[in-house]
């Protein structure tokens, strides 16, 4: 079984290996059984991201087989130099997840069930060959205020939009805004010190 | 606690929170199509999507229902029609006439065989369409694979967006598939289904809401 989590792969102290990048690279040639091999190393993770944004199981099978159609269309999009495997995957299921969830007509489900969920799982400092960077990301969310930490984590993880947000900490729409986007602006400072 | 030194500049406070995935969905589209125009916007992405990618750690394994990947597979690469033997039959028959018939029963049943291009769907629509793109007879084949055909009083009014330009409407989607002329389809061009009153857009521009979308791949 391929490792698909995050990174994939192991590291060895060497040049880091990415072999769901060589699988998309495959796919990006119409290879129909690299794809296949892509759909069992990454189908997993992306099927539970799906669940995860979506709440909906029955949707998301069905964007699950939307974000497939896409990798084996857009494969040949795909730039190594510009990122991992797994990292352009991860985008791709969770970008049509998010936006079929904002496409919901008002407000079903959502905000509430994800308040339920708890967003502060094992933090990334779990990871394989992505474990530099993991615990370069947990080192710079320590240093956030822990609201703005777990609001960015209840983001990027369930799909919370601004206004889920701005209900669940009693603040109004603008002033989570501009919260959030300093909590990114710190994150990203001290990503690049 | 660390404060924010200096303000994001506002495309890369946008880019940032495309990744996130706050943004509301006029907005979220707006950053989609900036992604699709502009590359300098699309590294900013690629930039976020990169330093936030170790919180998708968290994200946990669900094994997807068997039988999943072989629906991917059915769209994406449809099984050859039957009729296809029957045409070649038929042309192995010879006879300059037959061969016509042929000929015609062969251009007929490969058509839905050419490479599908794009897949265009819409948020919380179930109208499906599948593009495929015959290069070679230069024509576009589009599908409506799921959804119901419009009301009545209406049509779905199809367009032709090359990357960085205007729409251009190439049809009407009635019948459930529709052949189009089309003497090329680089990659990057959008296909668009928007809901119009009966005849298509009355201006020529789209007037009816956007249904879907898709981007040729490549």
């Amino acid at each position: 079984m391929p490792t698909a989590a995050g990174g994939g792969g192991v590291a060895d102290g060497v040049l880091p290996e990415d072999p769901i990048a060589e699988l998309i690279a495959a796919t990006a040639r119409a290879d129909r059984s690299a794809f296949r091999t892509l759909y069992d190393a990454a189908g997993a993770k992306l099927f539970g991201i799906c669940v995860r944004i979506l709440k909906d199981r029955s949707e998301a099978e069905d964007a699950v087989q939307e974000v497939f159609t896409r990798v084996w269309l857009n494969a040949r999009r795909f730039d190594r130099t510009r990122g991992r495997g797994m990292t352009w995957l991860i985008a791709i299921a969770r970008n049509h997840a998010i936006d079929r969830l904002r496409a919901r007509p008002a407000r079903t489900a959502g905000a509430e069930e994800a308040a339920e969920i708890p967003d502060r799982q094992p933090g990334p400092e779990a990871s394989a060959v992505a474990a530099g960077e993991a615990r370069r990301i947990a080192d710079c969310f320590a240093t956030l205020d822990e609201g703005r930490a777990d609001a960015i984590r209840g983001a990027y993880l369930s799909g919370l939009s601004y206004d889920d947000l701005s209900r669940r900490h009693g603040v109004p729409l603008n002033t989570m805004r501009s919260w959030l986007r300093r909590g990114l602006q710190s994150l990203k400072e001290c990503l690049e010190a | 606690m660390t404060e924010a030194t200096g303000h994001m500049p506002e495309r890369d406070a946008l880019a940032a929170e495309y990744v996130l995935g706050t943004l509301p969905l006029a907005e979220r589209l707006t950053a989609e199509a900036l992604i699709e125009s502009d590359a300098t916007f699309r590294a900013l992405v690629e930039d976020w999507q990169t330093r936030l990618a170790p919180l998708a750690e968290d994200y946990e394994d669900v094994t997807p229902p068997p039988g999943l990947f072989r629906k991917v597979e059915s769209r994406l690469f449809p099984e050859p029609e039957p009729q296809r033997r029957a045409g070649w039959v038929w042309g192995a028959l010879t006879g300059l006439a037959l061969a016509l018939v042929a000929a015609v029963v062969i251009s007929l049943t490969l058509a839905p065989q050419a490479p599908l291009v794009a897949t265009l769907t819409g948020e919380g629509q179930t109208l499906t369409v599948a593009a495929r793109y015959d290069a070679a007879g230069k024509e576009l084949i589009v599908e409506r694979t799921a959804g119901p055909a419009a009301e009545a009083d209406k049509d779905y009014e199809l367009w032709l967006i090359p990357a960085g330009k205007s729409a251009v409407s190439i049809g009407l989607v009635r019948e459930a598939t529709l052949a189009i002329p089309v003497e090329a389809l680089p990659p990057g061009t959008t296909l668009a289904i928007t809901l119009e009153p009966r005849g298509g857009s009355p201006t020529g521009v789209a007037t009816g809401p956007l249904l879907v979308a898709g981007v040729i791949g490549g």
